[in-house]
């Protein structure tokens, strides 16, 4: 579980977060969202302790990042969203430097790292230095060494950013795997879309603040379908046939039908018969982002 | 701990420090051939390794000669072939046991022919020599006479100028002075654990008639025990030897490596005479090492700092610069493992170094000059150059904890350029501001004490501590203040760099 409690943190004049809190449940795949700058990724650098905060804490299943870092970073593997290494190291060596820290041998850490790196794809590069990396294969590398201790709490930052399309179905195996495996997964995206097939929940930050936290439900339906009609008069009765078509509601002379669908062409022609006049159509499609736009927008 | 070792091996075993490494070891084995070449041009003979003392004496009227051979490491040696030369003519040949020997002149004596004793004993003085062979050493040792310091007129009756054979080698302990000068017939070929030396010293008195002597000894500083008139002003105490009647007296005195200076005091009724020497608690030759080899140690010191300021880049500042450390960091360790992990690296990289460096310079010496270096003095010289790289690597460990990498070589170097290579000239135009260049005393003491203000300072401070200890220099350097400024310069820079380390942003 990771827990963000009341985390502020200020570059210079630059408010990039005020205070964040929420939290990602074990077993849960949790979406974290917001524009560019928007403090994504200061807040994942203060979750995994390489950034220290103004004020607040966080807690790795339960314990502060503050406190007992050692402790809190056991349990939390991280793939930056630009991984940078020391750049003159050959790949597999750095591997084994970093599986030093969790106390792994030099042999043990090295069969591990070939498994690892054939498991994220990297196998035949072992012997490569980090600097000759791609930046996606950069972000390979950062995901075998977050799997090194296989910990029960992930944080990925943009890590689809980069990805090509195998590597990008390989992270989503991995993030659905985790989740049966009960495992807390918090991962960043400035697009809704991204997290849409895999996330439970959404956390939206916006400037900096926790502006909304949905479960995937509640976003799905508020990027839904909408017919409105407008008549010429108000509208009396609710024909019955409209209920089939989504949840219709009425408003003086305007008709709106929300989560529609069909074909709007049977709806207008059932209001014809039932003799209104159609003073305009209008078929209103709200996608995830413009969702996403709506609450940040709310917030203004 | 693994961390520390991986970061160690990854400093030690990349191209610039190995190579500096080597270069270092060839430097060190280059000087080696330096002071080599330079002890023979001055004279000092290698080769020479075995010891001679020798008197004339008299024994049944016949004028004989006893004395002792000993080896390089002191030690009597038994079936040395000695003989005796008068004009090029072997007179007399004998085999040493336990280091003893005795050879008759074939000259015989007659007290009563007073004139004729004198007129053989002063042919002797000019025209003989010893000839000493052991396995394939040969040493020619020619006779002095020993001069009464404070006796101007000998009476016959009581004595006769004695003649004696003294062969001192760079493998006694006598410090470079007393090489130069051998007026004194006192030889010390070994010293044995707590500076307890063996000491021969020749009876100015003939056994003739009785040549029993009171013996007193004291030790201080050869140049005041030489230069004072009353020497009893420049002994630290004067101790008791008692009554002693041999030629070729042995005693043991406890020798202060403080000082460098030994006399004999002699009294026979109302005799009295001095004889001095200059003693080193060390043998000659590693005196003579010492001093040359302040020389290409500077040279190490001077480089070696480079390292460090390139081991700081980049274990620190490179890095840090580029974002690198923060995924280090998201390792389950702290900030002050991270800090410490690779201090400690570059520390034990230094340590290597400093190992390897006096390592080779050490068996270099070995194979070259044929002699163990004193091993007080080398783990001296490893521990300050281990000081000096560590503190200097505190002083560019902190600066690469808060400054950008490129500013970081800049200053770097400044700093490199200020404390090795302008150092001195630094401290000369100090001197000449305040008016102490011509004093050379002054200068000198002004030079050394201005390392204590000098991260590298700590070689240059243990090597005077050294070099005073074994006579070969005049400043007194403060250990506590050696220790005082090497816990500094590497305590504060280490601090201070950590302060800034624990907040520092560590993204880009
Ligand atoms: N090291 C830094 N120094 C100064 N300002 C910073 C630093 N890091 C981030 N910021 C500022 O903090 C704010 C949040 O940045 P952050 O990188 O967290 O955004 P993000 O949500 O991850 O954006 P993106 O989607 O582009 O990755 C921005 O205004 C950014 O300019
Ligand atoms: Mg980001």
């Amino acid at each position: 579980m990771i827990e963000i409690s009341n985390v502020s943190k200020s570059f210079g004049r630059i408010k990039a977060l005020e205070n964040v809190s929420f939290k990602v449940n074990n077993g849960e795949l949790v979406g974290y969202v917001g524009l560019n700058g928007a403090g994504k990724t200061t807040t994942i650098r203060i979750i995994v302790g390489v950034l220290l905060p103004d004020s607040g804490d966080v807690y790795i299943d339960g314990y502060s990042v503050l406190k007992e870092k050692r402790k809190a970073s056991m349990r939390i593997g991280w793939v930056p969203e630009i991984p940078i290494f020391e750049p003159d190291v050959k790949a597999l060596d750095y591997f084994v430097y970093l599986a030093g820290y969790y106390k792994i041998s030099p042999s043990e850490a090295r069969r591990l790292g070939k498994e690892l790196f054939e498991r994220v794809g990297l196998s035949g590069t072992e012997n490569r230095k980090l600097k000759e990396y791609s930046q996606g294969m950069k972000k390979r590398f950062a995901l075998a060494v977050s799997l090194i201790n296989d910990p029960p709490n992930f944080v990925f930052d943009e890590v689809l950013n980069g990805l090509d399309p195998e590597g990008i179905k390989f992270f989503r195996e991995l993030a659905k795997n985790f989740k049966k495996q009960g495992k807390a997964v918090l991962f960043s995206s400035h697009i809704l879309s991204e997290v849409e097939a895999l996330a439970d929940r959404v956390v939206f930050i916006h400037k900096g603040r926790i502006i909304n936290i949905l479960t995937m439900q509640e976003i799905k339906s508020m990027a839904e379908k909408k017919l409105i009609v407008k008549l010429d008069k108000p509208l009396e009765k609710i024909p019955e046939e409209i209920n089939s078509y989504g949840v219709p509601v009425v408003e003086d002379n305007t008709l709106v039908i929300r989560k529609f669908k069909g074909d709007q062409s049977t709806v207008v022609e059932l209001l014809l018969r039932q003799g209104y006049k159609i003073m305009e159509v209008k078929l209103e499609e709200i996608s995830l982002e413009e969702v996403f736009f709506k609450l940040i927008g709310e917030q203004k | 701990m693994s961390a520390v070792i991986y970061d160690f091996k990854r400093s030690f075993f990349r191209l610039s420090t190995l190579l500096l490494l080597i270069i270092f070891i060839l430097v060190g084995v280059a000087s080696t051939y330096l002071i080599y070449s330079s002890m023979i041009q001055q004279g000092y003979s290698l080769d020479q390794k075995l010891s001679v003392i020798a008197a004339i004496d008299t024994e049944d009227n016949c004028l004989i000669i006893k004395g002792y051979v000993f080896d390089e490491k002191g030690d009597p040696v038994s079936f040395a072939q000695v003989e005796l030369y008068i004009n090029d003519k072997l007179i007399d040949k004998a085999s040493s046991a336990d280091g003893f020997f005795m050879l008759c002149t074939g000259t015989k004596i007659s007290p009563t022919n007073i004139n004729k004793f004198f007129e053989n004993i002063t042919k002797l003085a000019q025209d003989s020599k010893l000839v000493v062979t052991y396995r394939d050493v040969r040493e020619e040792v020619r006779s002095s006479t020993i001069m009464f310091r404070e006796v101007k007129e000998i009476p016959l009756t009581i004595g006769f100028p004695r003649i004696y054979y003294l062969k001192r080698t760079l493998y006694t302990y006598h410090s470079p002075t007393a090489f130069i000068s051998t007026s004194s017939p006192i030889l010390i070929p070994r010293i044995d654990k707590d500076d307890v030396a063996i000491v021969y010293f020749i009876n100015p008195f003939f056994s003739l008639g009785n040549n029993s002597i009171e013996a007193e000894y004291c030790i201080g500083n050869y140049l005041s025990l030489y230069t004072e008139k009353n020497i009893t002003k420049a002994c630290e105490e004067i101790k008791d030897l008692g009554v002693l009647n041999k030629t070729i007296v042995s005693v043991k005195i406890p020798l202060d490596p403080k000082y460098n200076g030994l006399a004999i005091l002699i009294k026979k009724d109302d005799l009295n005479t001095t004889y001095i020497t200059g003693y080193s608690t060390s043998r000659g030759i590693n005196t003579i090492y010492l001093s040359l080899l302040s020389t290409p140690l500077g040279t190490i010191v001077n480089f070696a700092p480079i390292i460090m300021l390139y081991l700081a880049y980049v274990l620190m500042a490179k890095p840090r610069s580029i974002g690198a450390l923060e995924f280090i960091l998201a390792r389950p360790i702290t900030r002050l493992d991270l800090y410490l992990t690779r201090y400690f690296a570059a520390v034990l990289t230094g340590l290597t170094l400093s190992i390897a460096v006096i390592l080779g310079l050490g068996l270099s010496t070995t194979a070259i000059l044929g002699i163990t270096p004193d091993m007080t003095a080398l783990l001296t010289i490893i521990l300050g150059l281990f000081l000096a790289l560590t503190a200097i690597y505190s002083v560019y460990y902190s600066l690469a904890t808060s400054i950008r990498s490129g500013l970081y070589l800049a200053i770097g170097i400044i700093l490199y350029l200020i404390f090795t290579i302008f150092w001195q000239t630094i401290v000369i135009i100090y001197a000449y501001i305040t008016g102490q260049l011509f004093d050379f005393q002054k200068l000198t003491e002004l030079i050394s004490y201005s390392y204590y203000f000098n991260p590298v300072g700590a070689v240059n401070l243990l090597l005077t501590m050294l070099q005073k200890s074994y006579g070969l220099s005049s400043v007194e350097v403060n250990p506590y203040y050696v220790g005082l400024s090497v816990a500094i310069w590497i305590i504060v820079p280490f601090i201070l760099g950590y302060l800034r380390f624990r907040r520092i942003n560590l993204s880009t």
